[in-house]
């Protein structure tokens, strides 16, 4: 069983099938993935408002399917109506930011605006992190929103063992393995930096399959307890809102 | 029968990590396999000296076969290993162009390139990066040896498609397959003969590699091809 807190919706410009839903439910059939935090490719690469459109549709086909609106700071006003617009739809139950794409750091005022203004909606935020500078301005952001709960994406791509130290102190981070270097030892480490409960199971899919990413889990040495924690419990907890799953 | 053609054993300077030998040997023992593998020392520190690192660890085993390397920024120094190199055990040779920061265009590689066409023997080259393949295969247009390319995902795979599509003595290998899909969408456009299996282990995962293959709806000859029959089909080996 599985909860996948990172996967997408929509096409990419890659050599790869575009995935309808059809295709998306097959997959999960096939990992036994009971829930999937998607967000729409569109809204990372081009238009945030026509793409998380696209999704709220997309999440209506599936009782499976939940989903993180994506904002671009780059439009303050419209990111903070697109949250007021879908806040009270049951399958939005976070934020994605992807600072590389829209090319406005995480600390930037108009993120800040963002985070402050939604503080008190119990929405996670799903932020894609890439490296130490990105972990540091994710760690401060932490520290600054000490109840919003935020979950590294990559666990911070190819220096992920760096990250695992910056966001250590900070219990409201959360840290997802998924990645393109399928690093043997990136879940254990990641265990034994943050702890079991801070670990959660996040593919990247469409892009990134959970064959790929069970696959890391697997080689781990987990004990099969430890190994539920990943794939489900934590993940169960988080959109419990902190509760014990 | 899996043959992994992307292993390595050593010392990892860039994170405290355990590649040894044994580590490798434990894991190809777990999933019945057998690999290719090289000494890191040869890729970080010194050709020759990793060269004969990896024959001198190796020769005892009956499941790891050698592969050499060579570091064309060090080039002349040490070319006069790469003669004979199949006479003296290995298996293939291997390059990291991306981990050693040259380009598949740098004038020594051309010419080690030219020495290695008289020995007909697999060049591994571990890039990525936009253009790179294309590179390779101008150069792999004029040389007999298959050339095996790792380092394509989701990302490059367009150029892998289009560059198959035209040289026969390109082949591509899996570690960074993404997904089982990856492994369809090459069939319908250049087949499954010319795909080889990579883990990266110890340092990367091997279930993770191994699950993509066995997740996909290739046909169990396909996957068998994939895991090793296409490897040994091109070096004229049984392993």
């Amino acid at each position: 069983m599985i909860i996948d807190v990172h996967c997408h919706y929509g096409a990419w410009p890659f050599a790869m099938d575009n995935f309808g839903v059809d295709r998306i439910k097959e997959y999960l059939d096939r990992f036994d993935v009971i829930k999937a935090i998607f967000s729409s490719s569109k809204a990372i690469v081009y238009d945030f408002r026509e793409g998380n459109r696209d999704l709220v549709e997309f999440l209506e086909k599936d009782e499976r399917f939940y989903g993180y609106l994506v904002l671009n700071p780059n439009y303050l006003e419209e990111s903070i109506e697109e949250v007021d617009r879908y806040l009270d739809n049951e399958k939005i139950v976070g934020i994605k930011l992807h600072p590389a794409y829209s090319r406005v750091n995480l600390e930037d005022k108009r993120t800040i605006k963002i985070i402050e203004h939604f503080s008190k909606s119990n929405l996670i935020y799903l932020i894609h992190i890439w490296g130490v500078s990105m972990a540091n301005q994710l760690a401060r952001v932490a520290r600054q929103f000490p109840d919003i709960r935020f979950i590294m994406g990559h666990t911070g791509g190819d220096v992920w063992f760096d990250c695992l130290d910056i966001v250590k102190p900070y219990p409201n981070i959360y840290v997802e393995p998924c990645s393109s270097y399928a690093d043997r030892d990136k879940v254990r480490m990641s265990i034994d930096t943050v702890g079991l409960d801070r670990v959660l199971f996040g593919t990247d899919f469409t892009l990134i399959n959970p064959a790929f990413v069970i696959g890391m889990v697997e080689s781990s040495g987990l004990t099969e307890e430890e190994k539920s924690y990943i794939y489900y419990k934590n993940s169960i907890k988080l959109l419990k809102g902190g509760k014990d799953a | 029968m899996i043959v992994d053609i992307n292993t390595c054993f050593g010392f990892y300077p860039y994170r405290k990590v355990d590649v040894s030998l044994e580590t490798l040997k434990n894991i190809l023992k777990f999933h019945r396999a057998k690999a290719l593998s090289l000494s890191l020392k040869g890729i970080f520190y010194d050709a020759t000296e990793g060269n004969e690192e990896t024959l001198n660890l190796l020769k005892d085993e009956t499941d790891v076969y050698p592969v050499a390397t060579y570091d064309p920024r060090a080039y002349p120094k040490g070319i006069e290993f790469l003669e004979g190199l199949r006479s003296k055990g290995f298996l293939g040779i291997a390059f990291f162009p991306r981990l050693q920061g040259w380009l598949i265009d740098f004038a020594p590689f051309r010419d080690v390139l030219e020495i290695l066409e008289k020995e007909n023997i697999p060049i591994i080259i571990h890039t990525s990066g936009y253009g790179e393949l294309t590179k390779i295969s101008s150069l792999a247009g004029g040389i007999k040896s298959p050339f095996i390319i790792s380092g394509f995902n989701y990302s490059n795979l367009s150029e892998a498609i289009a560059v198959m599509k035209k040289s026969e003595n390109i082949y591509i290998e899996s570690h960074l397959f993404n997904s089982p899909d990856t492994l369809e969408y090459l069939k319908k456009y250049t087949g499954t003969d010319r795909i080889v299996f990579g883990s990266g282990a110890p340092l990367l995962s091997f279930e993770t590699a191994l699950s993509v293959i066995e997740k996909s709806y290739l046909s169990d000859e396909e996957k068998e091809g994939i895991l090793g029959r296409n490897l040994e089909r091109m070096i004229g080996v049984k392993l």
